[in-house]
């Protein structure tokens, strides 16, 4: 491949990517600020509910920010008339960083709701900036800030860290969310 | 975003990657040999070395691979092979992956040596499974499931044997799929309507 040519392919790249960026970023913003609402709702309740409803109140809030994901997902598709958009590889992308979440819990027997909740948002913030390098960096960016405020929290003030966590963490997604959405428009 | 504009869009991607997989992928196919060859030494000192020696290994290991990537970076971006922005956005990601695995280790007090690598494998699958799924690049995927499941499966049930299976496993395929790549890439070139 000659220099030229992949200059001509690099303007091309941009020029696609800048357009699909315009159309789809709105979507990829709402995704965000919902995951921001289910961090605010299940940590919140983390925080102040006891222990034995905490199963119930993480199934609820996870089944219901899927299904608007998922509403949001297919309203996205529809709208961009686009029917072979590859959504799934994504989604097999985030399943494989909650599978090594299970199995790290399972192997080394972490069994502290703290430690637990840590495990995941370190991987939450792992996909987010491994996201942020291939797509966007506001989404890396979210990342490193996600994994500096758990790793304070976690540290600093472990009996508030599902507190810190709803407030800081789930204010910062809805935040970047609507940020995204709004620059999207 | 017009149907028409978005399969333009689409069609002309398709022709930039398949023109990209045709001049990068047979000599990237080395970066995955090289790290199955300090994966095969490193993991089968671990096996069979007494004492300190292991952690020495490593170091050697880990010091001479890096400088011989670094060579071969240059090298190939000399060349015109690999000086995409995809490249980096790979290399941060599994930078990326790295502080993570340190991150579980520190803040989850993972102590022994054992432990310590089976986080680096796991992860490590992770990776060839995320990397896998983006680039739509099945055997990745595959050799990333395969890795972590085996590493898992030594790790619990024989302990004794982890370094060796982890040594031959994913050593041998991460040579395996860095010397496919290369022999596909030549393939590709000779082929009569390659670049």
């Amino acid at each position: 491949m000659d220099r030229n040519q992949a200059l001509d392919d690099l303007k091309s790249i941009r020029q696609i990517m800048d357009r699909t960026r315009q159309t789809s970023g709105r979507y990829g913003g709402w995704f965000m600020t919902i995951a921001g609402i289910m961090w605010l709702v299940g940590f919140t309740g983390s925080q102040f509910l006891p222990e034995s409803c905490l199963g119930w109140l993480w199934a609820v809030v996870s089944g219901l920010g899927t299904l608007a994901m998922v509403w949001v997902g297919t309203h996205a598709t529809r709208h961009s008339s686009v029917k072979a958009s590859p959504w799934w590889p994504f989604l097999l992308y985030w399943c494989s960083l909650g599978a090594l979440d299970i199995l790290l819990i399972w192997i080394f027997g972490i069994d502290d709701s703290t430690e637990i909740g840590l495990l995941i948002l370190l991987s939450t913030a792992l996909g987010y900036v491994q996201f942020g390098f291939f797509f966007h960096w506001i989404i890396g960016a979210v990342g490193i800030l996600i994994a500096a405020l758990a790793i304070t929290a976690f540290l600093l003030v472990p009996a508030y860290f599902s507190l810190a966590m709803a407030i800081l963490g789930g204010g910062l997604l809805i935040a970047s969310g609507l940020w995204i959405v709004c620059s999207g428009r | 975003m017009s149907d028409r504009q978005a399969m333009n869009d689409l069609r002309a991607i398709r022709e930039i990657m398949d023109r990209t997989r045709e001049s990068t992928s047979g000599e990237s196919g080395w970066f995955s040999v090289l790290g199955g060859v300090m994966w095969l030494v490193g993991f089968l000192g671990n096996q069979f070395l007494p004492g300190d020696l292991p952690g020495w290994l490593w170091v050697v290991v880990n010091g001479s691979g890096l400088l011989l990537m670094a060579w071969l970076w240059i090298r190939l971006t000399r060349q015109g092979h690999v000086s995409s922005p995809v490249m980096r956005s790979i290399m941060l990601s599994w930078l990326a992956l790295l502080v993570f695995a340190g991150l579980l280790v520190w803040l989850f007090e993972i102590h022994t040596i054992q432990s310590i690598l089976l986080v680096i494998l796991v992860v490590t699958g992770l990776g060839c499974t995320q990397m896998g799924l983006l680039f739509f690049y099945w055997p990745l995927c595959i050799i990333g499931v395969v890795i972590a499941a085996v590493s898992v499966g030594a790790f619990l049930w024989i302990p004794d044997y982890f370094s060796l299976v982890a040594s031959l496993l994913g050593g041998g395929l991460l040579i395996g799929n860095g010397l496919y790549q290369v022999r596909s890439g030549r393939k590709a070139k000779e082929a009569p309507n390659g670049s």
